[in-house]
């Protein structure tokens, strides 16, 4: 069963056409990373399916209406951009969006999260007095305080550290094997690129990738070899088949020209210097998002010369 | 209705239960008061500096002879003197109480019969103010005694009257007041004389007469008839005014606050994390209600306060209790009114200053009552004042004053006010929402009203 879907959707604000054309399906109990750069057009989508905006044209189907209340109960949302009441206390805040949300479970499921999130001993303080990190805490559980039916998290990861990140991806992957729909928006490919069944790219308004992270992977093919070699870029670049490199410092990737012969980018390292490492791979979703980032930059901004070096 | 109620408890608790709404509680009748209480204390410590005042009384040629030839002697005193005296007689008399202590600065004059008065002595004297040598001068002319000048008063124009007042900034004061009164005593005196009357007959014949106010005769419950009470100040405007402004204080009290909710929900991006959980017409409505609910308290918490300060005071009687009821309708009214302008101006606005631009407009509509309250006072039952009590943000201020005044407002005008309030609430209560709406998710943008007017018709 879908918990969304949307058909040939779009939304302009003036002049400018923030979603077009936009077909995306996300089935229930899994998590759907939505992927874009800044002003594709994500959060104009999230705000479509939480009604707040009524689409130009197209439909907007969630669990299965068309035309459904902005504010449903059976979603959850945190924004990109969000805030608490300073003044108010760790815990009434929660309960506030639980009783806004209608939960009748709040209190037990208060404690649970407050527990898990090592707040416990913040809940009679004063929201101001948190740390940004632990606030952030409190807007996560804020959100899934209600268990809704469908989660939508707008950047969860945005400003988080590392211990952070991975109590919020374990949250997140908790959720799911709970029976939650997930949607989330990220500019971190490598978290999407974990954690998520499917994804679906947006650039500029227009899909230009979607379905499942295997697949879209599959597709892009095995095109990718990284390699620890003691030659220079260029000289990388001047072997037979290698189309662009990624520089990541300590390891380079290079992307391969179709129908290049790996075993003879193999002989050619070899043979032109002392090679650490060698690994044949699909690209990253890190890399898809540049390449299509990138072709979509170069067919209508900067006409780049084929060939070149990335990091 | 539940999230309705949720938000309108946290908005009630987040206004009420915080130490600045005490402190505004306290403050509030701090400040009415301080208007009252501070020109007391004032006049409690009243200025004791002696005046030095130069007198030149350049009217005697023409004045003398004038009396010469009604009386045939030459006996009259230079007005110039009668002044001095004047001055003399409030020196001793006038400006000390009972125990001998002044109560205000004497006035020491010194007089210079001139023929006519130089600019270049002008000038002098002028410098003389300058350095405080002096407090002022005054130029007296024969114009004072010619009864062809049409003025009312002596000394508001120099070259017509014949009487100047010079000084520095000194137009409003006491001194100027007293020369007013002083010269025009002396010189209607003259011109009595020249018409051959006696000042003393004159005088008592013009004694005013002091008409007392009385309110309405009405039934009392026996069927008898109830006399009429007097009308004094207290009830005739201090009482109005007083109600007037309480009520005005409480729609302000609540009003503001909800402009500054509303902006700090949408500045730190808490309105972004509401819109997943809740309608903007039902996050309005929940705050409204809040509101409406701060204000019940913080009357109720005064309406206790008053009434044990009418107990301990004796003023029992002078309550208005038919009034009670109309007050509390009309507050709830006005509180829902204002409220849901300023939380439209708190949506619209990205920042205190841009909410200051947008109020300028607003204020000019609201404030309006505080303009016409007085001429509202004075003749209730105008055209103005029954107009005005039709125009809902005007409503609640001047029906209270107008019932407070007057006995006598037609039951179609109270009803009447009722439903434009009612109406008027609601349709400013429907463009706030749909400006709320629109507003609450605009960022970095602050809308024209232009804007604001599409926002409202499209919605």
């Amino acid at each position: 069963m879908n918990v969304i879907e949307l058909h040939d959707v779009c939304r302009s604000f003036g002049a400018r056409l923030a979603v077009d054309r936009l077909d995306l399906t996300i089935a229930a109990g899994r998590i759907h990373g939505f992927i874009g750069p800044n002003g594709s057009g994500k959060t104009t989508t999230i705000r479509m399916i939480l009604r707040v905006f009524a689409p130009d044209r197209g439909q907007v189907i969630v669990f299965g209406k068309e035309h459904g209340e902005v504010a449903d109960d059976r979603i959850g949302y945190l924004p990109e951009e969000r805030g608490l009441y300073k003044k108010m206390r760790v815990h009434d805040v929660i309960k506030f969006f639980a009783d806004l949300k209608g939960s009748r479970h709040s209190q037990a499921d208060i404690d649970d999260w407050l527990r898990r999130f090592s707040l416990a001993d913040r809940a009679n303080h004063r929201v101001e007095s948190l740390s940004k990190g632990m606030a952030q805490k409190v807007q996560f559980i804020a959100a899934v305080i209600a268990r809704p039916e469908l989660l939508i998290l707008d950047e969860p990861f945005s400003g988080l550290d590392p211990v952070n990140r991975e109590l919020f991806k374990d949250a997140i992957l908790d959720l799911k094997r709970g029976g939650m729909t997930v949607l989330f928006s990220t500019h971190d490919m490598s978290v999407a690129e974990q954690m998520c069944d499917s994804i679906c790219m947006i650039h500029r308004g227009r899909k230009v990738l979607d379905g499942p992270l295997d697949e879209v992977r599959r597709q892009y093919g095995e095109d990718t070899i990284r390699v620890r070699t003691g030659l220079t870029n260029s000289e990388l670049l001047r072997l037979d088949g290698v189309m662009r490199i990624n520089d990541l410092g300590r390891m380079r990737e290079l992307r391969m020209r179709q129908g290049a012969d790996v075993q003879s980018i193999l002989r050619n390292l070899v043979q032109a210097g002392p090679l650490e490492h060698f690994e044949l791979g699909h690209p990253t979703l890190h890399d898809i998002f540049l390449r299509i980032a990138g072709d979509t930059c170069a067919q209508n901004e900067c006409a780049q010369n084929e060939g070149g070096v990335d990091g | 209705m539940g999230k309705v109620l949720v938000v309108a408890r946290r908005e009630y608790l987040a206004a009420v239960a915080t130490r600045s709404f005490l402190i505004g509680l306290a403050l509030m009748p701090v400040l009415m008061g301080g208007g009252a209480v501070l020109p007391r204390l004032l006049t409690a410590r009243p200025d004791l500096e002696t005046k030095r005042i130069v007198v030149f009384d350049a009217s005697e040629t023409s004045r003398q002879s004038e009396a010469n030839e009604i009386d045939g002697n030459n006996q009259l005193e230079p007005l110039g003197r009668i002044l001095q005296q004047m001055a003399e007689h409030r020196n001793q008399r006038e400006i000390v109480d009972e125990s001998g202590r002044p109560t205000g600065p004497r006035y020491e004059i010194d007089l210079r019969l001139v023929e006519h008065l130089t600019d270049a002595l002008r000038l002098e004297q002028s410098d003389r103010i300058r350095s405080k040598e002096i407090f002022c001068f005054v130029e007296l002319d024969t114009r004072l005694f010619d009864l062809s000048q049409p003025s009312a008063s002596p000394t508001t124009d120099r070259t017509g009257t014949g009487a100047a007042f010079y000084a520095d900034g000194g137009a409003l004061s006491d001194v100027r007041r007293w020369f007013d009164r002083a010269i025009s005593d002396a010189v209607r005196e003259r011109r009595l004389q020249a018409a051959g009357l006696n000042p003393e007959v004159v005088q008592q014949a013009n004694r005013p007469v002091a008409v007392e106010g009385f309110g309405l005769v009405e039934r009392d419950r026996d069927g008898g008839i109830r006399k009429a009470e007097t009308v004094d100040r207290l009830s005739a405007i201090f009482l109005p005014m007083g109600l007037m402004l309480a009520m005005f204080a409480l729609l302000w009290m609540t009003a503001q606050p909800s402009l500054e909710s509303i902006l700090e929900e949408k500045q730190l991006r808490i309105s972004e994390v509401l819109l997943g959980s809740i309608q903007p017409i039902q996050w309005m409505t929940g705050k409204l209600l809040g509101s409406v609910l701060c204000s019940l308290t913080t009357l109720a918490i005064y309406a206790g306060a008053a009434l044990v300060v009418a107990w301990y005071l004796d003023y029992w009687e002078k309550i208005p209790w038919k009034i009670v009821p109309w007050f509390v309708v009309y507050q709830l009214l006005g509180v829902t009114l204002y409220s849901s302008l300023f939380m439209a101006v708190g949506a619209a606005a990205n920042s205190t200053k841009d909410a200051q631009s947008l109020m300028m407009p607003l204020l000019i509509f609201l404030l309006l009552p505080m303009f016409v309250w007085f001429n509202v006072i004075r003749d209730p039952d105008s055209g103005l004042a029954v107009g005005l009590s039709f125009y809902p943000p005007a409503t609640p201020l001047l029906m209270i004053v107008r019932m407070m005044v007057s006995s006598s407002i037609p039951v179609w005008q109270s009803i009447g006010t009722m439903l434009a309030m009612l109406l008027g609430t609601g349709v400013c209560v429907f463009a706030a929402a749909r400006i709320f709406r629109i507003g609450i998710l605009s960022q970095g943008h602050t809308p024209s009203l232009r804007e604001l007017g599409r926002w409202i018709v499209s919605g």
